[in-house]
């Protein structure tokens, strides 16, 4: 069976309107998985749009038109999935994600149309505007090529192919060669390069997060219970008057949102209106939209008050906050009641990412704070270190992780024909950036690095 | 004076081991052969090492052997000592070598040609090959004696105006003092095939009288004997060892020192010779860093004192040659019977030969061996056996026997040749191999067997036991998931707390180090089977994710592989190709579109823009 593949039909960043599209026999199994019509229990039409939204899990990505197409009529000749979402980088690729992590892989360049034809299925007409598109493309693609070949992306991934290259030469040059005079620790040492590539695209694949959080921006969500000055912490870290502030517990009932600017990084705060079991309807919707905001936030602020004892909304959320926290110690101007260690305690073993004590009134720990928000959102990662840009480089990194883990385990089986296959695998991967092709690559090293032959 | 003698249906030119296998595949598959030596005494000889197989060589024998080939069968008849290479190393690079006795190598394979059925036997030097209308229509020879035939296979080895150099010293001759070939290679360029020269080269021998065996490493045959053949069943032999040795920082001194008299740096030698088989003063110069390098001393034979020095073939001149020898510890006192010397011979472009390796520019002319640029024995019989079935296939209005890169190491070995051509004198190396985990030596009867069978070359009793291997392990491979065994068992044989609660035995044998030997102490009521079947169901229970890796990558393969390109095709006219995949494309004019995406220079935006060209010509042809 073909592999299943989706990629970006539309023009990244462009258009108020992507189309995500997926092709293969496991296409329509994506679709019911991660799509929900917004009439339930209606059975997908083929060739029919219908209204809905995508979920991962729990977590709604986008709302969009979902299209199933059923083979053989498409583009494909395949099962083919459309989904219309909103335009723009970031939702496109969330949905995209989705499509992925549902069991589609990204396909290459002109893969679509590689099957269209496999399949017997372009028209004259079709074929002759895709060629035209084609060759457009590769004036431009050769300009693209051409300055990335001078780049930063190429000379980094390039540097882990020739690493990559190495071991593998090395590796075959024991398997083909076997009378030879090579050091005979070579299992031993391939795992450790190959570890060591390991380590490097790990931090890459890392540095890529923090770059998109670069352009698109970070999500941060503050959070607590009423009346502990959400909304005064707020006002100071934006250093100046949004939110509505009373002393009335509950005043900020919808979630406010405010650009702000960390150290250069974009984010985007979210103001929530405080948990606590609310009784009033209105305020209790505005809770409600609190938790789904908290669930999609890159970090959560916590803000507690220190003048007051932990209530058991508050210790709750300590627990099972899923994203970073960092927590914050509000109103350190009052009488402490409650310290650093009492919200050590109520975390019981979960991880707070920093925990600070603060004060809009005096303005104490509030340069701290911005400080632990922008190294919890980034988390260790470096975004001036981002290299691998989109979607597509993201996820050959990562096959190329998962075939390096698997080349590993081979390695101490001392299987090396088949770490053979898993570092090739990873190279393969990284080619994938970069364009290029592996067995001659191969050869030509063996025969560079080793003396060989009888 | 030319006189027209009997005609055949296929003449072989050259009987080394090219020639031999295609000589022997036409007549078995009932075809009136002539096979045509320059030498009776030089047929199927060995001028260099005295072994068979090795890595991805002996992957290559195992495959002749399944296709009904002769050398597998030949090496187990005539060999002193063998071992399966890699055993450590996993099941994909497992590789058997043996040494040969080579006279009797010789006279085995005579013995073969001799008694086979419609096929004839000669001494001759051929001139030229005859065309009528752009195909075969004979063959000539310098005694004037013209042999009607309808198709030829050219396996002319290193023969083609070929030159010895030592040193200095350079002589117009074949391998091992013989003649060379002086006539046919103004013919085959006359016929449209332009000529490179490739260069290789041979250690000295030794009298092993004066070598000090003390001062080496015994290199010992394997206890239990794995046959090349599958028509072997078992082999006992008492065998010979090898002996392991190293060169000295004396040695490399001596070399350097004599450099400027080495033919290689001195520009007399100009044929391009192998990387993965480089000379002695190759390995110190490019190496310079490394203190020593590795020799083996093998035997030539059994009624004979000549020893072969494996990693030390040289073309510097003899008096440095004496010393270099010496200089290594062991031979201090050594007698040299033969020199070492480098060979430079003609060979054609093998671009210029379809995948059956018939020629594209004349009808029923195959190529088969060194001629195509290859090297080694094994490479060379693989072609032979490919050329001469694929002749005796068209010769009777059959399909040709197709092998793709995914069926066996044949298929690697001619499509990297005809598709990609080869700078240098081609060795075939396990890692050329894309799928290699399928393409082991323990299965090439179960992947080729059938195929051989039913082009008529493997007999019926070798399809016999393919089939009854195919069966065992089938069933065992059923049986295996369904047996369950318990703990106590398990940990009784295997060792307390190997398993803490009952396991099936397929599970069980998925286990590192677990064999069906075992299984079957835990479990006496597991069937016995030939070690061929429980080897099977070892390597594909133990491997089977990453075979089924394997798998799919050749189904991916495939489907690339099963778009033909049209040859009326014009490249130049194809809209969106690139200038530089137009003229690679143009000039090897690949068949499949599988073919065209692995030509270097060829990339996936040029694959798609042929696609659709692909697709747009189909729809014009039926309109």
């Amino acid at each position: 069976m073909e592999d299943t593949i989706a990629s970006i039909a539309t023009a990244v960043g462009l258009g108020g309107i992507a189309i995500i599209r997926v092709s293969g026999h496991r296409a329509k199994d994506i679709l019911s998985r991660i799509f929900r019509p917004h009439r339930a229990n209606r059975a997908m039409t083929s060739h029919r749009l219908t209204y809905g939204e995508v979920w991962e899990g729990e977590r709604r990505v986008d709302e969009c038109m979902a299209v199933y197409m059923k083979a053989p009529h498409t583009y494909t000749t395949e099962d083919v999935v459309e989904f219309q979402c909103h335009g723009g980088a970031v939702t496109a690729q969330e949905v995209l994600a989705a499509v992925l992590r549902a069991g589609a892989r990204l396909a290459e360049p002109g893969e679509f149309t590689k099957r269209a034809f496999l399949g017997g299925r372009i028209d004259l007409a079709q074929a002759e505007s895709v060629m035209d598109l084609i060759s457009a493309r590769t004036a431009r693609a050769a300009h693209a090529s051409l300055q990335q070949m001078d780049g930063y992306l190429s000379r980094r991934i390039h540097a882990l192919q020739d690493k990559l290259l190495d071991t593998i030469a090395y590796l075959e040059a024991t398997l083909d060669y076997p009378d030879e005079d090579i050091e005979p620790l070579t299992a031993r040492r391939a795992a450790e390069e190959a570890r060591a590539v390991q380590t490097a695209l790990q931090e890459a694949v890392r540095n890529a997060r923090a770059g998109r959080l670069l352009s698109a921006g970070v999500r941060i969500v503050l959070a607590g219970s009423p009346n502990t000055g959400k909304s005064s912490l707020l006002n100071c870290l934006l250093r100046e008057q949004r939110a509505i502030v009373t002393d009335v517990a509950g005043t900020t009932r919808d979630v406010l949102r405010e650009e702000l600017d960390l150290f250069g990084l974009p984010v985007q705060l979210s103001d929530t209106a405080g948990l606590r079991s609310a009784e009033d309807a209105v305020e209790r919707i505005g809770i409600d939209r609190a938790r789904e905001e908290l669930r999609r936030a890159d970090v959560a602020l916590l803000v507690l008050d220190s003048a007051r004892e932990l209530t058991p909304e508050e210790r709750s959320l300590l627990r099972e906050t899923s994203v970073p926290l960092v927590v914050a110690l509000n109103k350190t101007d009052l009488n402490a009641r409650t310290g650093v260690e009492d919200v050590r305690a109520a975390l019981q073993g979960a991880q707070a990412f920093a925990i600070l004590l603060t004060s809009a009134v005096t303005g104490e720990g509030i340069e701290d704070l911005r400080r632990a928000l922008y190294e919890a959102a980034l988390r260790g990662a470096s975004p001036e270190e981002a290299y691998l840009t989109n979607e597509r480089h993201v996820q050959a990194a990562k096959d190329a992780l998962a075939a390096l883990e698997s080349a590993v385990t081979a390695l101490e089986d001392r299987t090396l024909d088949c770490a053979a296959l898993d570092l090739r695998a990873a190279w393969d991967a990284l080619g994938a950036i970069t364009g290029e092709s592996a067995t001659e690559d191969v050869i030509d090293r063996i025969f560079e690095k080793f003396c060989l032959g009888k | 004076m030319s006189f027209t003698l009997e005609s055949y249906e296929v003449v072989v030119v050259g009987a080394g081991h090219a020639g031999c296998e295609a000589a022997l595949a036409c007549a078995r598959m009932g075809h009136r052969t002539l096979l045509l030596t320059l030498n009776m005494d030089g047929v199927a000889l060995m001028p260099c090492n005295p072994s068979i197989g090795g890595t991805a060589k002996g992957h290559l024998v195992r495959e002749i052997d399944a296709l009904g080939g002769e050398m597998g069968r030949a090496i187990d008849d005539t060999f002193l000592q063998s071992r399966m290479l890699n055993t450590g190393k996993g099941p994909a690079v497992h590789s058997l070598r043996a040494q040969a006795d080579k006279k009797q190598y010789q006279r085995r394979m005579l013995h073969a040609l001799q008694h086979q059925e419609r096929l004839t036997l000669r001494q001759g030097e051929v001139e030229a090959i005859e065309t009528a209308g752009g195909r075969v229509s004979g063959v000539r020879t310098t005694t004037g004696a013209l042999y009607p035939c309808a198709a030829a296979i050219v396996a002319t080895g290193v023969y083609l105006k070929s030159r010895v150099i030592v040193g200095e010293a350079h002589a117009d001759s074949g391998p091992s003092g013989l003649g060379n070939a002086k006539a046919l290679s103004g013919a085959l360029e006359r016929l449209g095939f332009p000529l490179r020269r490739f260069k290789t080269g041979t250690p000295a021998r030794i009298d092993c009288r004066t070598v000090d065996f003390s001062k080496f490493e015994e290199q010992p045959g394997d206890e239990r004997i794995v046959p090349f053949s599958f028509l072997t069943d078992r082999l006992e032999k008492e065998q010979i060892s090898c002996y392991l040795g190293y060169t000295t920082p004396e040695t490399h001194r001596i070399i350097r020192e004599n450099l400027h008299r080495a033919p290689l740096f001195s520009g007399e030698i100009h044929g391009v010779g192998p990387r993965y088989c480089p000379s002695i003063e190759d390995k110190v110069v490019r190496f310079a860093d490394r203190e020593r390098h590795p020799l083996f001393l093998e035997p030539e034979g059994l009624d004979t004192l000549e020893w072969y020095v494996q990693g030390m073939s040289s073309s510097l001149p003899e008096d440095v040659q004496w010393a270099v020898y010496r200089s290594i510890p062991g031979l201090e006192r050594v007698q040299l019977t033969r020199l070492a010397y480098a060979i430079e011979y003609d060979c054609i472009d093998p671009t210029q030969l379809r995948p059956t390796l018939e020629a594209k520019g004349v009808e029923n002319l195959y190529f088969a061996g060194q001629i195509n640029g290859s090297s080694g024995y094994e490479e060379a019989a693989a072609q032979g056996l490919y050329a001469g079935i694929n002749a005796a296939c068209k010769l009777s209005g059959r399909e040709p026997l197709l092998l793709s890169r995914a069926d066996a190491y044949i298929g690697v070995l001619v499509d990297d040749l005809t598709g990609k051509g080869t700078n240098e004198p081609y060795r075939m190396m396990t890692s050329r191999a894309e799928y290699r985990l399928l393409l082991r030596q323990d299965n090439a009867d179960l992947r080729l067997t059938e195929r051989g069978w039913k082009v008529g070359l493997a007999s019926d009793e070798r399809h016999a036991r393919m089939l009854e291997k195919k069966r065992g392990t089938d069933n065992l491979l059923n049986a295996l998931p369904k047996a369950h065994l318990k703990p106590q068992d398990v940990n009784r044989v295997l060792g307390e707390g190997t398993v803490s609660s009952g396991i099936s035995a397929a599970d069980l044998l998925r286990r590192a180090g677990v064999t069906y030997a075992d299984l079957r102490r835990i479990d006496p009521e597991l069937p016995e089977v030939a070690d061929s079947v429980a080897e099977q169901a070892e390597i594909n229970l133990r491997y089977e994710g990453y075979l089924d890796r394997q798998r799919r990558q050749v189904e991916a393969f495939q489907r690339t592989e099963n778009v033909k390109i049209p040859q009326e095709i014009r490249y130049s006219d194809i809209k969106g190709l690139r200038i530089e995949a137009q003229q690679k494309l143009e000039r090897i004019r690949p068949e499949t579109l599988g073919a065209a995406q692995r030509i270097s220079g060829v990339s996936p935006g040029d694959i798609a823009v042929l696609m659709i060209k692909l697709e747009q010509m189909r729809r014009e042809r039926k309109p």
